[in-house]
């Protein structure tokens, strides 16, 4: 059944930084370059590229890992940044995701109101919808998440999937696979899908994709845990727009 | 005899790519290219071809079959589809004109704001040969 869903509560991340109890806005803006053409003989529009961006603001939370210095040093470092909304904030929610540099970096130092800041990710990047298969789970040995209906994607299309490691504890190293399935492993056994592996030894983010057709049912497999006493992740599957 | 509707009456269907879409606020817009010609003769208006955009906005709905899943499909899939507007007042059984047409998203966003229900703005362009919709009345 179709619901409506609050902001509240949701997570958003900048690469593996949450910045939700930060923010009191955040948006994805997604565009196509379609060009409307009129001719002599005849009207037509061209479909043209996805051109998507994202924004959020609020307050100015000062310290390590806060939204200022977070921000602060991913737009000075001038590097692509990977935003994303989990909406609703639980596994199974649905997720947008927006890759490209930040373009602002706004600082608001009003005398009598909290200090507001305020980023955005420029129009012109892609755009992925994805649901989350883990929202900061605790992970503490090997062993495999539970699979969500995520949908097939057929031959061409870009299947993606973000993990972050938000935190650790100890040192280490964690090895993910993505797995496929297309009846929630009741006939057709889970398998991993070529190519959407990843290995981290700290924390941050990797996204993986491929163009080959996938399963409907997805799921997670610590493949291999070493090391780490624990570690708190994030990692969402899905479709990015073509 | 001619009756106005509103538009928060059950029964006001809009679909995209046969699917119901649930919104607060839909919009047509349709306008024509039309040149102004100044010349030693006075000001003549030349009607040129039309053109249309249909909007849609409010709070999104997610689950299978959702105002956000269709939303997506189209947008991502990056092809026109069959949409249609009909306002009709169940409460009077008046069954009032039809507009469908096909179009192609140009744009889609998601807001999250604190206190608030998730909210969208969608805006797509007709791709109709004849740059404006189909008027049935039945």
């Amino acid at each position: 059944m179709a619901v409506k869903k609050i902001a509240f509560g949701s997570k958003i991340y900048l690469d593996e930084v949450e910045l939700a109890c930060a923010l009191n806005q955040a948006s994805v803006d997604m565009k196509r370059d379609n060009k409307r053409v009129v001719t002599i003989g005849c009207l037509d529009t061209i479909p043209g590229p996805v051109m998507s961006g994202a924004k959020f603001s609020g307050y100015s939370e000062w310290g390590a890992l806060g939204f200022e210095e977070t921000l602060e040093a991913k737009y000075r470092a001038g590097s692509t940044v990977n935003f994303m909304m989990v909406i609703g904030g639980t596994a199974g929610d649905v997720c947008f995701e927006v890759v490209g540099p930040l373009s602002e970096d706004v600082h608001s130092w009003p005398a009598g109101d909290l200090l507001a800041l305020s980023g955005a990710v420029p129009d012109g990047n892609t755009v992925a919808r994805q649901l989350a298969l883990h929202v900061g789970t605790s992970i503490t040995a090997t062993g495999t998440g539970t699979g969500q209906n995520v949908g097939a994607t057929v031959s061409g299309a870009i299947c993606v999937v973000t993990y972050r490691v938000l935190s650790v504890v100890g040192s280490g190293t964690v090895t993910f696979a993505t797995e496929e399935s297309s009846d929630n492993g009741a006939v057709d056994t889970y398998a991993a899908i070529s190519g959407l592996g990843a290995t981290f030894t700290a924390v941050g983010v990797q996204r993986k994709t491929t163009t080959s057709a996938t399963k409907a049912w997805k799921r997670i497999n610590r493949a291999a845990f070493s090391g780490f006493t624990s570690i708190v992740v994030t990692i969402s599957v899905g479709m990015q727009a073509a | 005899m001619a009756v106005k509707i509103n538009g928060g009456q059950p029964g006001f269907i809009h679909t995209l790519n046969a699917v119901a879409i649930c919104g607060q606020q839909f919009g047509l817009e349709m306008k024509r290219n039309n040149t102004k010609i100044r010349n030693n003769c006075g000001l003549e208006v030349v009607v040129g071809p039309p053109e249309y955009t249909t909007k849609f906005s409010g709070e999104l709905e997610f689950g299978t079959g959702s105002t956000e899943a269709t939303l997506w499909s189209h947008f991502s899939g990056g092809a026109a589809q069959a949409w249609t507007a009909k306002p009709s007042s169940a409460a009077t059984g008046v069954a009032n004109p039809l507009m469908s047409g096909t179009a192609l998203a140009d744009s889609y966003s998601m807001s999250l704001s604190a206190s608030a229900p998730v909210s969208f703005d969608f805006a797509a362009t007709g791709t109709d040969s004849t740059g404006l919709p189909t008027r049935v009345t039945s």
